[in-house]
């Protein structure tokens, strides 16, 4: 029987390698590409010759560099809005009882139904109304607005995980509600606000449809905006400077994630067990 | 605690910033003998949340000579990437900016937007409201889509003064102005044109369908191709592709006021031609699904043996000015369909256009007369090795070349103006999908697949 | 609870709510009116349900549909599947389980244009990597220039990126399943087949539910992957509902006539969103 065991687990385990090797592929695959020379990517795999021209030249030339930057400030300001907001919001949720708490529970899970297709369009007719297109103020709103039901979801979850009696000691010292989730509250939290901005942001960096339309003014477009403009005005054959731009776009997700797993994956199960 | 989670990500935005703006190394190994490479000129955004505050400068408009004035700023939307060195239009276009803004002491605000989403920004800017430029580039098809946005300001008073006038010719006079009118000035003219290998056509290159047909048999059994030509889901693959095919047989994709006919037996016949050539191998598979440089490439392996291309050739297909300068490659005739006399190949005029809420609008004509001097011109044209809307450029010795002399022959001879339509960006991109679905799908209908197309675009935009 | 102040939950919930509702709700509400209306020479005039009657004639809806259906079916019964076989191999807590979900998960937090990009490229007609491993075995089929390869390969990327989502859902479904549970049916002679089929399944079924409502809103939500690997084509194969609002609406500003797509495609997700709600009250029914 344990052996029988053993070699379902080795089977099992050879699977898994060989399934993640496949997932993962991609990812390598257009890491190797944007080191290979010029027109050299579709003759083999791994680079004969290993350069890094194209990340300077991504660098060095054109709106890149111009790009990432946008795509900072909208990633983290629209990061910073959701977070804060769902944290005021999540702790009213989950520790407060109150004449319409039901239905803002119901409201927002119904947003977070709402796929975001069916919004942006309106949004930019809106927003060209009122003359906020092609602004910072524009996207970080409206990322800031998307990660709301998403971030009241996870930390409605971790702030009822933390146990009654801290907010009551609290009180007894004589804080006000909002001292007692300041100083109290909040700090017990911080994983989960991290998580939740750290989820914030990655989705927020790596948004390619709703800032395609939102934002369409050259020097104001995101990266991945950006990359896939490239796309149409490279001319000719450079998918190798395209393969580096995909590189430094995925970079800081990955990096993020690898290091900091714990706290999304924490954050998206809290929420989904919870939730 | 949170004030100080706050001020650590402030902190770490502001390194991000420092450390990326100071990430521009000159430029290592560029050929061309040109200083290190700068970011965009003349682009100056804060990184704020408030929008752009238009400039307003002083008006150039001053009777007697005053004290300093300001000569003010042009906002010019252009198609180049200027710190593009390996594309001699963009170089071109710096040179001529730069020799402007020296001239004139005017600052030149250059933003770049791609040629295919030119007309679209600025049709869209104008109509929500957006933020216009003072002078676009654009080619002629899709001026008067802008005109119906309320994009474009008339300029005939302003041009009719000006001193190149009298010079321009007819072509760009006709396509530019109507009813006293006038809304874009042409720098050179452009369009299609056929390249063909001689050494795979030894005796021309085939101008009838019969022609293609036979020399596809010919050809099959060599592993090449009869042609290639761009024919994917792009309104230009329309504009260069389809609508000469039609006109080969008399007919038009749109009628005089710009509605579209595409149900018409010309553009039945000009996709059958399309769905054969691909179902029998004639054309490569990428003509029609691939994109540009996709297309390109099996003429220059010498697996097609001929090239739909342009004026524009030499800049994208890799080779093509070595082989015609040798001899291998030639300018053919374009092919007319079963029925018709003549091919044609679309002929096209870039212009320079003003916008409606255009603030600088001296600055912007200063900049087009500039443009159009014939020493500016010239070289202007030539990097775009089209022909200069003025006559006196022609006779720049830049232009004493068989290229220009076969060039000028075939825009004479097989020559037709682009077709436009208040609605030309929106109807042909939509032909294009339908053509696509067409040619690939041998089973489906090509006539009701038209109708319903048709339909639906008056439906759209003409009801 | 606690109840030291009426105002305090109010003043906590609202900005929320306000964001909520000034993004995401009122430019729904508004996409309906803007479905009425058209736009000519820049003045917007209201035409009542045109826009629903030219979508309903026009082949290129019905196309869209077709391909929305397509493509949604087939993402979200792969995903299923292939999610929660994973779900159940990863569910055994082996050593390197860990390492697996990091690598699985990787995908998704990748951008929809980098990941589409590379999956254009792996299938590039003549020198793509994955169209020359593959093409042979199909008699040198050029997946990405015909209807129903383009059609797979989309689906195949999308379903590639988000497999991780529902995998992790059904993890968590299935990890609500106490092991004594199983351990009691082993005693009882049932075998791991049976075990699954009449224990665990049943048990994730609420949980399975939900993924599935999940994942149907995210195919709506896809477009970004679709548009950066065929930006619709070959023609208008890979032409979902969304990519064809897109396209009304940025490259030929019909705003109107998108909306009234955009009001379609709500409305097929407030049939889907129903589920969601049902399932949810069934998983909590039987937690609680």
């Amino acid at each position: 029987m344990d052996s029988q065991n053993k070699a379902l687990n080795l089977f099992i385990n050879a699977f898994m390698i060989a399934f993640c090797i496949i997932i993962i592929f991609p990812v390598i695959y257009s890491m190797l590409v944007s080191f290979q020379e010029p027109r050299m990517a579709f003759y083999s795999i791994i680079p004969e010759r290993w350069t890094f021209q194209h990340y300077i030249r991504l660098f060095s030339h054109g709106l890149f560099p111009r790009y990432i930057l946008n795509s900072i400030i909208y990633a983290i300001g629209g990061a910073i809005v959701s977070t804060s907001l769902s944290a005021l919001a999540a702790y009213a949720l989950a520790r407060f009882q109150f004449r319409g708490k039901g239905l803002v529970n119901s409201f927002v899970l119904g947003m977070m139904m709402l796929p975001g297709l069916i919004s942006v369009i309106p949004i930019y007719k809106l927003a060209s109304d009122l003359k906020l297109l092609d602004t910072y103020t524009l996207l970080i709103i409206v990322f800031g607005a998307y990660g709301i039901p998403l971030g009241i979801w996870i930390l409605k979850a971790f702030f009822s995980s933390i146990p009654q009696v801290l907010d009551e000691a609290a009180f007894i010292d004589g804080a006000t509600p909002l001292q007692a989730f300041f100083k109290v509250i909040l700090p017990i939290t911080t994983p989960g606000l991290i998580a939740t901005f750290l989820i914030n942001f990655v989705y927020n960096w790596n948004n390619f449809f709703t800032p395609l339309i939102l934002v369409t003014r050259t020097n104001m477009k995101m990266a991945t905006v950006g990359l896939f403009d490239f796309q149409h005005v490279l001319e000719g054959n450079q998918d190798e400077l395209l393969a580096a731009a995909c590189v430094v776009i995925m970079i800081p997700s990955i990096l993020l994630f690898i290091f900091l797993r714990d706290y999304f994956m924490r954050g998206m199960i809290e929420g989904a067990v919870k939730g | 605690m949170r004030g100080k989670k706050l001020s650590i990500l402030i902190a770490v935005l502001l390194m991000a910033t420092l450390v990326l703006s100071a990430c521009q190394p000159a430029a290592v190994e560029e050929p061309v003998a040109e200083p290190p490479v700068v970011e965009e000129p003349a682009v100056v955004e804060e990184p704020a949340v408030v929008e752009e505050p238009p400039v307003v400068e002083e008006p150039e408009v001053v009777e007697e000579p005053e004290e300093v004035e300001d000569p003010g700023v042009l906002r010019f939307w252009g198609f180049y990437d200027l710190t593009n060195e390996e594309d001699g239009r963009a170089v071109q276009m710096k040179a001529n900016i730069d020799a402007f803004e020296a001239e004139t002491g005017i600052t030149v605000q250059y933003e770049q937007v791609a040629w295919d989403v030119m007309a679209m920004n600025v049709s869209v800017a104008a109509v929500a409201g957006g933020d216009l430029p003072d002078l676009i580039m654009s080619g002629y098809e899709y001026i008067q889509g802008m005109v119906n946005a309320g994009a474009l300001m008339d300029i005939y008073d302003e041009i009719a003064v000006a001193d190149f006038y009298s010079d321009l010719n007819e072509f760009e006079k006709n396509l530019n102005e109507s009813g006293g009118m006038r809304y874009a000035v042409g720098t050179f003219v452009g369009g299609g044109q056929w390249y063909y290998d001689t050494e795979i056509y030894p005796d021309g290159f085939p101008e009838t369908q019969e022609g293609w047909a036979t020399e596809c048999e010919r050809l099959s059994a060599e592993d090449k191709y009869v042609a290639t030509f761009y024919a994917g889901r792009a309104e230009a693959a329309m504009t260069q592709g389809l609508a000469p095919l039609v006109w080969s047989l008399g007919e038009r994709l749109f009628d005089e006021e710009g509605v579209p006919q595409f149900d018409s037996d010309a553009v039945v016949q000009a996709i059958e031609f399309w769905r054969e050539m691909y179902n029998n191998g004639c054309v490569p598979e990428v003509a029609f699904t691939g994109d540009w440089s996709a297309t390109e490439a099996p003429f220059e392996d010498r697996s097609a043996g001929a090239y739909r291309g342009g004026t524009w050739s030499y800049i994208f297909v890799t080779g093509l000015q070595e082989r015609f300068e040798a001899g291998t490659v030639a300018i053919g005739n374009p092919p007319a369909l079963t029925g018709g006399d003549q091919g044609w190949v679309f002929m096209n005029v870039e212009n320079f256009a003003v916008t409606s809420r255009a603030e600088n609008v001296e600055n912007a004509i200063k900049f087009i007369e500039f443009f159009m001097n014939p020493a500016n011109l010239a070289p202007w044209a030539n990097s775009n090795f089209g022909v200069p809307a003025r006559a006196s450029a022609m006779e720049d010795p830049v232009f004493e070349s068989k290229f220009y002399d076969d060039t000028l022959a075939n825009l004479t001879r097989n020559g037709q103006g682009t077709e436009t339509s208040p609605y030309y960006n929106e109807t042909m991109n939509s032909l294009s999908a339908t053509v696509q679905d067409l040619v690939l799908n041998s089973n489906l209908d090509i006539r009701s697949g038209l109708e319903s197309l048709q339909q639906e675009m008056i439906l759209l935009y003409f009801d | 609870m606690i109840n030291r102040s009426k105002s305090y939950p109010y003043i906590l919930v609202t900005p929320a709510i306000l964001f909520l509702m000034i993004v995401t709700l009122y430019p729904t509400l508004y996409s309906l009116y803007l479905a009425m209306t058209r736009t000519r020479m820049g003045i917007m005039e209201f035409v009542g349900f045109r826009n629903y009657r030219i979508a309903l004639m026009s082949t290129e809806f019905w196309q869209s549909m077709r391909n929305s259906l397509i493509f949604t079916s087939f993402y979200v019964l792969l995903t299923i599947v292939i999610g929660y076989g994973i779900a159940l191999l990863l569910n055994r807590g082996m050593r390197l389980t860990g390492l697996y979900m990091t690598i699985i998960f990787l995908p998704w937090v990748l951008s929809e244009i980098t990941t589409g990009v590379v999956w254009r490229w792996m299938f590039y007609q003549d020198y793509g990597i994955l169209q020359n491993l593959l093409g042979p075995l199909f008699g040198g089929y050029k997946f990405i220039s015909r209807p129903e390869g383009a059609m797979g390969i989309v689906i195949a990327a999308t379903v590639w990126r988000s497999i991780s989502f529902a995998m992790l859902l059904l993890l968590a479904g299935l990890q609500t399943v106490p092991k004594e549970v199983h351990e009691a049916a082993a005693m009882d002679g049932a075998d791991g087949w049976k075990s699954f089929w009449k224990i665990t399944w049943p048990l994730t079924l609420p949980t399975t539910i939900v993924t599935i409502v999940f994942m149907t809103i995210q195919a709506v939500n896809g477009v970004g992957m679709i548009l950066s690997i065929t930006e619709g084509g070959p023609g208008r194969a890979t032409e979902v509902l969304g990519l064809l609002m897109y396209r009304q609406a940025m490259q030929f500003y019909n705003f109107g006539y998108a909306a009234a797509l955009s009001v379609t495609l709500l409305i097929l997700n407030f049939i889907l969103a129903a589920f969601y709600i049902r399932g949810l009250n069934r998983e909590t029914a039987l937690a609680g």
